[in-house]
């Protein structure tokens, strides 16, 4: 259910407008909740509108490259190509085409378009701790310990988005699937020097 | 890619479930809300971004989920000290679940404590031009204000060329199609609310102590005068609420406005309990030396105790006689001042006048 602003989130009456006007705390007309409503000047200031695009006339002047009827106003300012200003988007002040967009919200460059980010810290220290830990599946370490010690080495100076990857974290989860590694080759040695004892019997 | 957002501390301790965490941070010019997704350990961010253009209000609701999850605490907290009470009685073989139950008593009772005194709980709600978002990191009203304290001057900044609202807008708020007022307003800038005054202590936990002292007196005498062991038992049960009692007391005192004296009274009803516990301790110590078989076995020694003689026991009598006194005064007196502050919030006196 989407909340509504300016309605009290326990009842979704609507406040009164006290709320409105003072700015303080009051409660609810219907079931009493104290609330506090603070409001800026971006509420009503009104919505930007954008213009249409100009109709090419003059077969002289450059088009859009995605609306060819289009006159184009601006050059994105990552690949330069003539857009119209209906495919104009002002990222961080500056003119971007869509395609521009998209491309840059899928790749690492621009951070402020990023919507995501794996902690590879968590998941290497996840990897080497979680699956011996749980001793019935002991021996998925056989891949998991590889597997950690690689995103260990893969992401060490990553730089991360909001903070820094851990250095603690990685080098608690390399150590820990360094110990497994060697515990594995060391199982291997022995089961062939137990083979090989086996065989020299017979 | 240089890393320039700066977490916003809010909370101590910030929202947190196995499924996911939410933080906020803040950028020069917006604010982020940061969902972890993963197992113990986030695994996953995912980012929402708020510019500081376009945020348009932020509304703080004080819900009940504060007083449900004390309800809750305490009714944990008397239930295992209960079994806790029942395990020590019943001998050393049960030594492991008494020990266990000692330690999920602790855990619950500092669980209480921080639920009480991290504040009052809210839902914070953003609103843009686009969406409206819960702040789900900020569950606190504290948290709540300092967050807001941070945010209204930098959104003042970014929207300072934007015309000022009005003093009251219902009508745009109500419905998202309403015509907005003119950009040729000239109201003046709001200036911001002033904070709200500290509200009245609750005085149900100072009636509950004042009447649970009173009720040691009572009990006191009817264990000394009898030789009923459920009596010996109730006065524990009555000893562990007054242990908590207090403790929430002053703890309600701290987050709202009450007297000085009330304090005070809620401090020495604490030495009270504490003092109670250790004339309990004293009694152990000294059946210690009189009879070493009877001190191994803690029910046996209940029921010693239980069923004495008045005046059989000279320690017993004196230490029953200081409860007397000290439950009865700081009983009366505690009431006394709850009342008086009862009767001076329903009369308060007129303007001008102390």
């Amino acid at each position: 259910m989407a909340l509504l602003f300016g309605s009290c989130p326990q009842c979704h009456q609507l406040l009164s407008d006290s709320h409105y006007s003072s700015g303080s705390t009051e409660p609810c007309p219907q079931c009493r909740a104290p609330s506090r409503l603070v409001l800026f000047p971006a509420l009503a200031a009104p919505r930007r509108r954008k213009q249409q695009p100009e109709p090419l006339i003059d077969s002289e002047a450059s088009s859009c490259l995605y609306h060819p009827d289009y006159k184009a106003s601006s050059i994105c300012n990552s690949c330069g190509a003539f857009i119209c200003q209906l495919c104009e988007i002002h990222l961080q002040n500056e003119p971007i085409c869509p395609a521009c967009l998209e491309r840059q919200s899928l790749g690492d460059k621009n951070r402020i378009l990023k919507k995501n980010h794996y902690l590879w810290d968590n998941i290497s220290l996840a990897l080497a701790l979680f699956v011996p830990a749980s001793l019935a599946l002991w021996f998925l370490s056989f891949f998991t310990a590889p597997c950690a010690l690689y995103l260990v080495i893969r992401h060490w100076k990553d730089p991360g988005l909001l903070r820094k990857p851990s250095k603690l974290r990685l080098a608690l989860a390399a150590l820990l699937a360094l110990l497994q590694i060697a515990a594995w080759i060391l199982l291997f040695l022995y089961l062939l020097n137990a083979l090989s004892k086996l065989g020299s019997t017979n | 890619m240089s890393t320039q957002a700066q977490r916003l501390k809010l909370n101590r301790l910030p929202g947190i479930s196995l499924a996911h965490v939410e933080s906020l941070w803040m950028e020069q010019d917006h604010l982020i809300v940061c969902t972890g997704y993963g197992l113990f350990l986030p695994f996953l961010e995912e980012y929402r971004r708020f510019f500081f253009r376009d945020i348009q209000g932020i509304q703080i609701s004080i819900n009940q989920r504060r007083h449900t999850v004390t309800v809750i605490l305490v009714i944990l907290t008397f239930l295992v000290l209960c079994s806790l009470l029942l395990a020590a009685l019943a001998g050393k073989s049960w030594l492991g679940l008494t020990v266990f139950l000692g330690v999920a008593a602790v855990f619950l009772l500092a669980a209480l404590v921080l639920n009480l005194s991290r504040g009052p709980t809210c839902t914070v709600i953003m609103k843009t031009s686009v969406q409206t978002v819960r702040l789900k990191s900020v569950t606190r009203l504290p948290a709540a204000e300092r967050l807001l304290f941070l945010l209204q001057p930098l959104i003042g900044k970014e929207q300072s060329d934007l015309p000022s609202l009005p003093p009251q807008q219902p009508a745009a708020l109500s419905s998202p199609t309403s015509t907005l007022p003119s950009r040729t307003a000239t109201s003046p800038p709001i200036a911001p609310p002033p904070a709200p005054p500290p509200h009245d202590t609750n005085l149900f936990w100072h009636w509950l102590t004042g009447g649970l002292m009173l009720t040691w007196t009572v009990l006191a005498l009817a264990d000394y005068f009898s030789q009923l062991v459920w009596i010996s038992l109730i006065r524990i049960l009555v000893l562990f609420a007054l242990l908590l009692t207090p403790i929430v007391a002053l703890i309600r005192q701290r987050q709202g406005k009450s007297p000085a004296a009330f304090a005070v009274i809620s401090w020495l009803g604490l030495a009270f309990s504490l003092i109670l516990l250790v004339s309990g301790y004293a009694a152990l110590i000294s059946i210690q030396f009189k009879d070493p078989e009877l001190a191994g076995d803690q029910w046996k020694m209940l029921k010693y105790y239980a069923e004495l003689a008045p005046g059989a026991d000279s320690l017993v009598t004196v230490l029953t006689a200081l409860e007397v006194i000290l439950s009865t005064s700081l009983g009366l007196v505690y009431l006394g001042f709850t009342f008086k502050e009862k009767f001076r919030r329903k009369n308060p006196p007129a303007t001008g006048q102390p």
